[in-house]
């Protein structure tokens, strides 16, 4: 276990590394510049770009970026004069991850369950409500959903507020909204999955030992069928994430992607520079931890050296 | 037992039955059978028939409608679906009806084209990687390993902003990471197949490296291959419709169903048509690319075949 | 009486119509005894092991016919009351060890599950305990170590130890294996076979040991009964059937055996052709288009139980119209020609 984990480690050592340095020559090589406004005589221009180090080598510049990074300085915006891109990110973030989290909670919790019952009850009238319910929600881009609720359930029922979030009945639209994608894709591969290992000999060893019906399901069939929901979770909270540039739009809460559009359309090259980084850095740790969990849940992955395929 | 008496008692002749290790059932193809199954299932025939509709749509409605995408008709800005638009009109009055399969045109070629794209750098590293294995399999698996680590759509949206709006810039957006996906897929399947062994006796019987590729490998990857393509192509049609509704993908004056989404969303509380018409054909395409996906899956199944 | 099955017959419903696996089967598994169940892929055998212990789900199969133990009718027996005689009354062993357990549990706690369903007032270290003993008992190395372990870690052999260790543990009254050496290497093979041997006696349990290979029955069988597409042919003492076999299929299947005493170069005999099919079973006897011996009459009624010679009284049935009396002719021919298969050699 140990040598996996430290594989898994460094593996993603690596991966940020190479997102460090990926993104910031990316964002280095978007044409055009922050400081072109009419505004700035040729002297303050110079002197901006001195104090964002934009003379020196690229490769210097790349130096001195990591080394600060290292210290968790992401650098401070070029739009928003002065103000520290991690301050920006430590006061958006959090209404982000409580958005984030919300949504993940309950498309796995609701995930699962449908895959369960929908495979326990395969080709009756609960297995199609749940396949249709999950093949909708595969086929609507997020954008969509977002505004689909709020129109139906805002607008035209008034159950709940249009916009904002402040308090649990702000929380629950854009919840909904952006778990209703990986709610469906998580019941769907639950669904499979359980099939899956409803055919397997385990199964119907279990089976002859005499454990009853539930028995087999809650102490083998759901352990075992959860392990292929667990590989898809680090991809799942990507998308999650970045849905939430959507949703934050739409429902106006104050998180992080507002910050993330502006810093793309303002050639804002710390603020896009620093919240990708942390982004980024934020999602691989999550797959770490999901590779971990991955481990304790299927012990053969512990001594398995060969590559998951 | 009346049947029973001595008569009939007396050995059988044998002489003219047929030879009796004959094989009865008729002999079908592989793809032949898949081909058979697909139509059976009625399901994925339906997918199949709602894409090809909207293919032959995207081509043909540009082609011969009137009006034209970009043309506006000032007297109904905003208008409803109506007999003079069937989709209604946009907030600079522009139809709808033509702006949907124009859309399309886009929105299908670069799901398809990205997703094809895609499957090939795929196949290309994962069985290089698969099938001669060794060092070299190390170092694609551990670069595989760090890319995948990295968020597909932070990554595309960055390349988006880097080379400028467009088809182009879009595909190469996709394809900068996508590709992993696939590639490790195959290289898991290359590296099963290569130990088959059937694989094996092919090379010890003095099969060159191409010939096991080409009659073995890519035969018995082929399916597995084409139903990665098709669940990939809904999510390269959905990071279009993302990108474009973000603002980085089609620009206008071009159209695509992600930036009709993106109009649409604007006026959206009083004219709902505007984000629901281009909603609903993304989403039928995705619920047909699927439904063709799963039955695709099966049928193509060889463990399946009976 | 552990085990009797009356005319049982199961089909199941597919796409392509009604296949009927079990055709009319009748056995008896006396107290202590070990009954053989042998046939090709196919005929049915492990079907009729799995109604027995009701794994069949019915519907969609039509299950039809008794199966009692202890004068209990299983197959009419509440799904409540059922649970209780599988893995307690009835242990079963499976072919795949390599699939037969379940890889995320610890195999310890997978036995324990065996036991403590069954006993739900038993106390986990007392449960533990005899999990350890009986890990022992199937010839399991330090099975304190072993309890935590999981079913990648074991070996082939060992992980089908485990699985035998699970089907005993609540010493059952009846042990069914279903090829329980099919998916071992050969040495393998004879240590499993040593092990059910042993439990047997020790557990005092009867055992139906169901395989397609006449090695494995040979000297562990008190009885072998023989299946053919659904049927039981040729039903007798071990000793019996292997020496005097006296339906042709029987025949045939041990003359495709290579024997040591065999001269250089002989060829090894098949059985030709394929076993009918099942979705429209023939009118005659299913070995028909295959048997050396076939009459006119074989092909038009389907043959009955005729006891072809009595030892000391015990029964040696044969599912043949070779032994109905106005067959004498043939019979005396078939056997002359060495009993059937010696004409077909230049066929295999």
């Amino acid at each position: 276990m140990a040598r996996y984990i430290l594989k898994r480690f460094f593996i993603s050592l690596l991966t940020i590394i190479a997102l460090v340095t990926v993104v910031f020559f990316l964002v280095r090589a978007i044409p055009g510049e922050p400081f072109l406004s009419d505004k700035l005589t040729p002297e303050i221009r110079e002197n901006m770009l001195r104090y964002y180090g934009f003379d020196q080598p690229l490769y210097v510049q790349y130096l001195k970026y990591v080394k600060n990074l290292l210290r968790g300085d992401l650098g401070v915006s070029m739009h928003y004069n002065g103000l520290a891109v991690a301050g920006i990110i430590g006061d958006s973030f959090p209404y982000s991850a409580s958005l984030g989290i919300r949504a993940l909670l309950l498309a796995c919790l609701v995930g699962i369950a449908l895959g369960v019952v929908s495979a326990l009850n395969r080709g009756r009238f609960l297995d199609y409500f749940c396949i249709i319910i999950a093949i909708v929600g595969v086929s609507l881009p997020d954008f969509v959903t977002g505004y689909l609720l709020q129109y139906v359930f805002a607008i035209k029922l008034k159950l709940f507020p249009i916009a904002l979030w402040r308090g649990f009945r702000y929380t629950v639209l854009p919840t909904f909204a952006l778990s209703f994608y990986t709610t469906a894709l998580l019941a769907r591969i639950m669904r499979a999955s359980m099939l899956e290992v409803t055919g397997q000999d385990y199964v119907k060893v279990a089976r002859a030992k005499g454990l009853s019906e539930f028995q087999i399901v809650a102490r083998h069939e759901i352990r075992n069928a959860i392990l292929p929901v667990i590989t898809i979770l680090g991809p799942v909270t990507a998308a999650i994430l970045t849905g939430t540039f959507i949703i934050e739009s739409i429902y106006a809460v104050p998180g992080m992607g507002k910050f993330y559009v502006s810093g793309i359309q303002n050639l804002d090259y710390s603020q896009v520079l620093g919240l990708t980084i942390f982004y980024g850095t934020f999602l691989v740790m999550a797959n770490f931890v999901v590779d971990i969990l991955y481990g304790f849940v299927d012990p053969r992955i512990r001594v398995d050296r060969r590559d998951r395929a | 037992m009346s049947e029973a008496d001595g008569r009939n008692f007396v050995p059988v002749s044998r002489e003219g039955e047929k030879a009796r290790d004959a094989i009865v059932r008729p002999s079908l193809s592989y793809w032949q059978d898949a081909w058979m199954r697909l139509r059976k299932n009625r399901v994925a025939s339906l997918g199949l028939a709602i894409l090809v509709f909207y293919v032959v749509m995207a081509v043909a409605v540009p082609m011969i409608s009137d009006t034209d995408y970009r043309s506006i008709d000032e007297e109904n800005i905003d208008s409803p679906p109506t007999e003079e638009h069937w989709f209604g009109t946009d907030t600079l009055g522009r139809d709808m009806w033509t702006r949907v399969w124009a859309g399309a045109r886009v929105s299908l070629s670069i799901g398809i084209l990205a997703a094809s794209i895609n499957a090939v750098i795929g196949v290309i590293i994962g069985g290089i990687s698969g099938y001669f294995g060794g060092k070299l399999d190390m170092v694609i698996m551990r670069l595989i390993d760090v890319v995948s680590g990295i968020p597909y759509l932070i990554v595309a949206i960055l390349v988006m902003v880097v080379l400028g709006e467009g088809i182009a810039p879009l595909i190469v957006a996709m394809i900068a990471i996508g590709w992993v996906g696939s590639a490790r897929l195959v290289r898991g399947q290359v590296l099963q197949l290569k130990n088959q062994e059937y694989v094996m006796a092919a090379k010890k019987l003095g099969a060159s490296h191409a010939r096991v590729i080409f009659r073995h490998l890519i035969p018995n990857t082929s399916g597995l291959i084409l139903t990665n393509v098709t669940m990939a192509v809904p999510y390269s049609i959905f990071t279009e419709a993302f990108l474009s509704y973000i603002g980085l993908g089609i620009q206008p004056p071009g159209v695509s169903w992600g930036l009709l989404a993106r109009y649409g969303s604007q006026s959206f509380r009083f004219a709902p048509w505007q984000l629901f018409i281009p909603s609903f054909f993304i989403g039928t395409t995705m619920l047909s690319l699927y439904l063709l996906g799963d039955g695709l899956r099966d049928s193509l199944d060889p463990k399946l075949r009976s | 009486m552990p085990l009797a099955v009356r005319d049982l017959e199961v089909s199941f419903r597919t796409y392509g119509g009604s296949v009927s696996a079990v055709r009319g089967v009748n056995l008896d598994v006396s107290e202590g005894e070990c009954l053989a169940i042998v046939g090709e892929s196919g005929c049915g055998k492990s079907v009729t092991a799995q109604t027995v212990m009701r794994l069949i789900p019915s519907p969609p199969a039509e299950i039809r016919g008794s199966v009692t133990m202890d004068g209990v009718e299983l197959l009419a027996l509440p799904e409540k009351r059922m649970k209780e005689i599988r893995g307690a009354k009835i242990g079963m062993i499976f072919q795949d060890p390599m699939t037969s357990l379940d890889p995320t549990m610890q195999i310890g706690k997978q036995i324990m599950e065996a036991l403590t369903v069954h006993d739900r007032g038993l106390k986990p270290l007392a449960a533990a305990d005899r999990v350890i003993e009986v890990l022992g008992m199937v010839g399991i190395p330090n099975p304190e170590k072993q309890f935590r372990r999981y079913a990648y870690e074991f070996s082939g052999g060992m992980r089908q130890r485990v699985v035998i260790a699970m089907a005993v543990i609540c010493s059952p009254r009846l042990l069914i294996a279903d090829e329980p050496t099919t998916a071992l290497d050969v040495t393998t093979q004879a240590q499993i076979l040593d092990l059910i041997r042993d439990l047997k006696t020790k557990l005092r349990t009867s055992v139906v040991i169901i395989t397609h290979d006449m090695g494995v029955v040979a000297n562990m069988a008190d009885r072998i009964a023989v299946f053919y597409a659904g049927q039981v042919v040729e039903e007798g003492r071990s000793e019996d059937v292997f020496l005097n076999p006296s339906h042709p299929y029987t025949a045939a299947l041990l003359m495709s055996r290579p024997s040591l005493d065999w001269d250089r170069g002989q060829k090894l005999a098949s059985v030709p052709g394929t076993p009918p099919d099942l979705f429209a079973p023939p009118a005659g006897c299913g070995f028909f288009d295959r048997c050396a011996a076939a009459m006119e009459v074989c092909r038009e009624a389907l043959p009955e139980f005729f006891e072809t010679e009595n030892h000391e009284g015990v029964s040696h049935r044969s599912l043949c119209w070779l032994h109905h009396p106005s067959g004498k002719t043939e019979l005396a021919r078939w056997l002359s020609g060495g009993r059937g298969l010696k004409g077909e050699d230049s066929q295999c």
